[in-house]
Formats: structure tokens, C-alpha cells, sequence
């Protein structure tokens, strides 16, 4: 088994429906079924200690609501997932609930995810003191130590958020997750809103990290570079599922989904000199109202019969190497 | 000489604040031409934004020009009054914004929006022929179904579809100059891919001028013929996209191209600019990049003079990638 077991992940929001409607439901007037949005509708992945997963996608595709279900942040509708073999999801063990503290989660805006309020100290050792990793009398130790991690100076502990830079924010968002000794890092647009010679910083401080604290990062982002040269494993989302899942030089050497190879092709890029082709056209469907089969169908130029009648199921190309496309396989699901 | 469309000499905005005079933009040189795109490049706080701003005229206090010809056409908008350059914004030079919601008004029907734009630069022109023109613009932009679009509110739209509107808006009125500032950093890749086919298009086709303010080097690989990095209030380096890119001369340039992890093989360190950009309030004395630069000598504690090589003109005393014969002061 895996270090990281993540099977059937599912997420359905709905909302419940007014008073009116219930009532004109109850009277059979109207049908009372509330509109559901599938954020998730299938994610499975596995990885092994020390790796990383990048996950990539357009917005809407269900990659944060991923990031927020490992985070234990969002309950998931249906499905598990297995850190070290404990269950996180339903944490009906004391070995689980450690497990899901072992799984921490760096936000995009580390400014919203701190409390203005907060000296640096607190927003570091309020979750480990509450949840009894770390003793009060260690506190001053713990955070000078995972300052010390993210290349800052421990006497910054009795600052605030507001008194640092973007860069220095997202450092310290790092060391307050360092803070709970965690063994998986959620990674969630993480250098998103850096300056770029600042990105660089905090990428090579991921990669430190790793090395000497052996841990396992999900690295999400739109950034096609930044994932590639992060990753081991990559899967592509699209409207709530993977249509294309594999290690990281394969997938970008070759990729096999029409939608993997668009994303490639249009990620800028310092080579794309003043490029003349047409971009791939159309958005992302609404998840309230996707279309009939394969849901990239409209957007394809390779679409044919079949995709616009059924939906393609992940299948293994290679090893190793999945996709979702009926170029490639002749398997199919129901959505 | 034919002139540019637009040329900047020596633009000091600078912003009187209690905590000292922040020089936002402190000696801008920039010229662009018909039908070109020139983006402008810089982390957050380099003045790219403020420079945007002051060719429109949309600098208030406590910030002002307070030197420097911003020439539109041989014409100086320094010094025009707010109602001259009322009328020229969105008729002579129009904006995009990162967040197309800065242009579009919530509770405004579109085809209201774009007939107002119209009609407040040109009285003569009728309601109907206004909104002829603004379907036209929303069919010239890309926009499915304009008829019905042109109904809706701005929440009725995607972010992809708004951000259309808005370059459609600043379309209408057949603009010398657009200045977009991050247009496309909010949207998706595939979207973002749109826009950028789109501008350049429809730049070709009208002529129009554009400065494509960007963090993101890629993007302005992409779409710029040429580009300009901005560092502290300076441009710092100018030149053709391809020189620029491929044979970058000032340490800043070469330092952000080397920190991209594109090209980098996978899993290596990348390269680090150190440090982080200088508050504006507090700039060390002489070149600004000097205490993040890794050629920096104490030469650099003067102001490098503007230099000039067969293709660009920069502001450093030892330039990566130049033969020190091809490079000549500028007087």
C-alpha cells in the first residue's frame, strides 16, 4: 500500500431548497430535488513517501475542493482517503485523528489565513499547543526552530502579519504548517501571488523541505512550469475528474489528452514568440450543466461520435500512464 | 523623424506621503508606435501600475507629475485639466483593468455601458447607431450570442466573457493607445491564450498602440514586440522581445529570466534573485538593484547613465552578455 491512498473521492454540494419550494414539493407541486453541483466527481490517486503530486486545472475543475477534502477542511460526499493507512476521513481511531494532524495545508493568501491580530508567535504555536504537540514551555524553541527552517530570523515572532511582505507571509505560513510536525503538505496555489523572483525562493524552499523533513507534497496550481519542475506525479482536472494522470517527464514529454496537449501548447511561455495559432476556443462548462459524454467534447477538435454520446473512463495507456479519451481507449462510464 | 505615437521623456510621479516622498516612477523613457504592443515588466511595487496611471491622468493625491512630456500624437497630456483629459480617456486612450469589474458598472445593463461611452465622446451619434456599434465590438471581440450579451448584466457573464466586454468597451471608440494592466492575470490559461490571440489581432488590424503592463514574462513573451522592465521607478532595460529575452544585459533582466523554472531541468534549484524589492520610501543610493545584484561593485553606488547596444538600452555599469566595445553612454 501506498503512503497516500486516496479512492472515489466525491463532493456534491447542494443547497437546500426555501420553505416555498419544500412546501410545493411536499404538496407535489414541484419537484424538490435541489440542484446539485458533482465539485468532485471521482479523484483517486496513491503516492509514496517523499513524492509529489501536482495537480493541474482551470478554474471550477475541483482541484481546491481536492486540496480542501485531504485538508479534512471539506467533508467529502463519498470516499477515502489513507495517510500511512489510517483513515483521515472518518478518523475512528486515535492513530487516524494524529494522521489527519499529520496532514497540513499552505494557503495561496497567507494573509487570509492568518489572524491580523496574531503576533507570528501565536499564529505558529496556537495548533501545536492545542493540539498537544508540542508543551507550552517548548513553544519559544519550536518556533525559533521552524522560523529557522523557512530562512527567517526568530525575532520577527513578535511581529504581526501585516508588518511583512507577501514573500515573508507565505514563509511564515510554511513554518506554522512545519509547526505540526506534519508528514503531507496540501499545497494550494501556493506561489500564485508571489513576484516571480520571489516564486523562485519559495519553490527552492519546497524542495529544501522535502529533502530534509522527507515530506510528501498534492502541489496545486495553473502553472504548467511550476508543477513540472516540482512534481513526480501529475494529474490533469477538468470539470471534476482526472482525464489525464502520470509521472511528471512522461506526461510533459507525452501528453495524450487533447486537453493536456491545449493547456501545453498555450501555457505562456518564454519560447512562444509572437504566436499566430488559434487558441483553443469556448470555457469550461458550467458543473451544474455539463455536456452529454466526454465533458471536453465541445471544445475538442478531435471530438467524434462517441464523445459527444458517452463518457470516457480513466485507463491505463502505459504504465503508469492514464488518460480519459476515446483516441486512446475504448472504456466508458457513466458520469 | 516620423513621430511616435506616444513618447514618454523623463515622467517623475511621485507620492507625498507623512512617511517621506515615495518615487513611485522617477525618469521613464518609453515610446510606442502604431499597431505596436510594449509590455511593460515589474514585480509589485516597481511603478509599472503608476505609470499606467499617469499617462491617463488618473494620479491623485497624494501623488503627482511632477516632471516629464507624456506626448500623445506630439500632443502633452501633462499639464491638460481634468475635463481635457476626461475627454480623452476612453476616446484617445482607453484602460483595461486586471479585474473587468473596475470597468463595468454592476447594475448597468451592457448595451447601456458600452451606448454611454459612445454617446458621452460624441453627442451626434444616435442611440441606435451606438448600439450598432457596440454589437459590432462585442462581435469583433469574440463574444457568442452579442445580441442576447448586450441584455445582460456584468454578473450574468463569466470572468473570461467580462474581461471581452471590457477590451470591447475600450474598443468602441477606436482608441491611438490601450493600456492593460494585467488584463489576463485572473483568467485561466485556455482563456488567457484567447485574449492574447485576440489583442494581437486586433492590434494589427486598427493600429493601435498598446502597453501591456505584466509581472509575467511569458505572457509578455508572448504578445509584446517589444518589452520594457521597470525596477524601482526605472525602465532598466528596453529592447525588441527577442533581444531582451534571449540576450538580456541588466543583471535584473537576466536574474528574473534564470528564476523562471521553465527550461530549468526538473527538481533543480532554481535560480534566486535575493533579498526582495526595495521599499520606495528607503532606496539604496545609486542603482537600487545594487544591493540584490550579484555584479555589483562600488561603481554602482552612482546612478548608471542609460547605455546603449546594437538593440537595447539599459541602465547598468556591467552588463551580462556585452562585449564592452558594443556599448556606448548615452549622452
Amino acid at each position: 500500500m501506498s503512503f497516500l491512498e486516496i479512492k472515489g473521492l466525491k463532493k456534491t454540494f447542494s443547497t437546500r431548497p426555501d420553505l416555498i419550494a419544500r412546501g410545493l414539493g411536499a404538496l407535489g407541486l414541484r419537484n424538490s430535488t435541489s440542484p446539485a453541483v458533482h465539485a468532485v466527481r471521482e479523484f483517486s490517486a496513491s503516492l509514496e513517501r517523499g513524492e509529489v503530486l501536482g495537480l493541474i486545472g482551470e478554474s471550477g475543475c475541483g482541484k481546491s475542493t481536492v486540496a480542501r477534502m485531504l485538508a479534512g477542511i471539506t467533508r467529502p460526499t463519498a470516499g477515502r482517503v489513507l495517510l500511512d493507512g489510517h483513515d483521515v476521513i472518518a478518523r475512528d481511531t486515535p492513530e487516524a485523528r494524529a494522521a489527519a494532524l499529520d496532514i497540513q495545508m499552505i494557503f495561496q493568501d497567507a494573509a487570509a489565513a492568518m489572524n491580523p491580530r496574531y503576533r507570528i508567535f501565536d499564529i505558529i504555536t496556537e495548533a501545536p499547543l492545542y493540539h498537544g504537540r508540542i508543551k507550552p514551555s517548548q513553544a519559544r524553541d519550536k518556533v525559533a526552530e521552524v522560523l529557522e527552517a523557512v530562512s527567517m530570523s526568530p525575532d520577527v515572532a513578535d511581529r504581526y502579519p501585516h508588518q511583512f511582505s507577501g514573500g515573508q507571509r507565505q514563509r511564515i505560513g510554511i513554518a506554522r504548517a512545519l509547526a505540526m510536525q506534519p508528514k503531507l503538505l496540501i499545497c494550494d496555489e501556493s506561489v500564485a501571488a508571489l513576484d516571480v523572483s520571489i516564486q523562485a525562493q519559495v519553490i527552492n524552499l519546497f524542495m529544501e523541505l522535502r529533502e530534509k523533513f522527507g515530506l510528501t507534497y498534492v502541489f496545486i496550481s495553473h502553472d504548467l512550469s511550476v508543477v513540472r519542475h516540482l512534481s513526480d506525479r501529475v494529474a490533469i482536472m477538468y470539470l471534476g475528474e482526472i482525464v489525464e494522470a502520470a509521472p511528471a517527464a512522461e506526461l510533459f514529454a507525452h501528453p495524450e489528452h487533447p486537453y493536456t496537449r491545449a493547456l501545453m501548447t498555450q501555457n505562456p511561455s518564454l519560447k512562444n514568440r509572437a504566436r499566430r495559432h488559434a487558441p483553443l476556443a469556448g470555457e469550461v462548462p458550467s458543473p451544474l450543466d455539463p455536456p452529454q459524454g466526454c465533458y471536453f467534447n465541445p471544445r475538442c477538435r478531435q471530438a467524434m461520435e462517441v464523445c459527444r454520446a458517452h463518457h470516457p473512463a480513466l485507463a491505463a495507456l502505459r504504465a503508469g500512464h492514464e488518460a480519459a479519451c476515446f483516441l486512446h481507449s475504448t472504456s466508458r462510464t457513466n458520469p | 523623424m516620423t513621430r511616435e505615437l506616444l513618447e514618454i521623456s523623463g515622467l517623475k510621479t511621485h507620492f507625498f506621503t507623512r512617511g517621506g516622498v515615495a518615487r513611485a516612477v522617477d525618469g521613464l523613457d518609453l515610446q510606442v508606435g502604431r499597431g505596436q504592443i510594449v509590455a511593460l515588466v515589474g514585480e509589485s511595487g516597481s511603478g509599472k501600475t503608476v505609470a499606467g496611471f499617469s499617462i491617463l491622468g488618473l494620479v491623485s493625491a497624494p501623488g503627482r507629475i511632477t516632471e516629464g512630456r507624456i506626448l500623445l500624437n506630439g500632443q502633452d497630456l501633462v499639464g491638460k485639466s481634468d475635463a481635457e483629459m476626461a475627454r480623452i480617456r476612453g476616446d484617445r486612450i482607453a484602460m483595461i483593468f486586471q479585474d473587468p469589474m473596475m470597468t463595468l458598472n454592476p447594475v448597468l445593463r451592457i448595451d447601456d455601458q458600452m451606448i454611454e461611452t459612445i454617446r458621452i465622446h460624441d453627442r451626434k451619434v444616435s442611440k441606435v447607431e451606438a448600439r450598432r456599434r457596440a454589437l459590432e465590438a462585442l462581435r469583433e471581440v469574440g463574444i457568442p450570442a452579442p445580441e442576447a450579451r448586450l441584455r445582460n448584466y456584468p454578473h450574468e457573464l463569466s470572468g473570461g466573457m467580462r474581461q471581452r466586454v471590457a477590451i470591447a468597451i475600450a474598443l468602441l471608440n477606436k482608441p491611438d493607445l490601450i493600456i492593460a494592466d494585467e488584463p489576463t492575470t485572473a483568467l485561466d490559461v485556455t482563456i488567457q491564450a484567447q485574449i492574447l490571440y485576440l489583442i494581437r489581432k486586433l492590434c494589427e488590424e486598427h493600429g493601435t498602440g498598446f502597453i501591456w503592463i505584466t509581472h509575467d514574462l511569458g505572457v509578455a513573451a508572448e504578445i509584446a514586440n517589444r518589452i520594457a522592465v521597470m525596477y524601482a521607478g526605472r525602465i532598466v532595460e528596453e529592447g525588441p522581445t527577442d533581444a531582451v529575452l534571449d540576450r538580456p544585459h541588466h543583471p535584473y533582466t537576466e536574474g528574473l529570466i534564470r528564476s523562471l523554472p521553465e527550461g530549468q531541468p526538473r527538481g533543480a534549484a532554481l535560480f534566486q534573485i535575493p533579498g526582495m524589492t526595495p521599499s520606495l520610501l528607503n532606496l539604496p543610493e545609486g542603482c537600487p538593484f545594487r544591493p540584490r545584484c550579484h555584479r555589483a561593485s562600488e561603481a554602482c553606488r552612482a546612478m548608471p547613465p542609460e547605455r546603449v547596444s546594437a538593440e537595447t538600452r539599459f541602465r547598468c555599469f556591467h552588463p551580462a552578455n556585452a562585449a564592452e566595445g558594443a556599448l556606448h553612454e548615452l549622452s
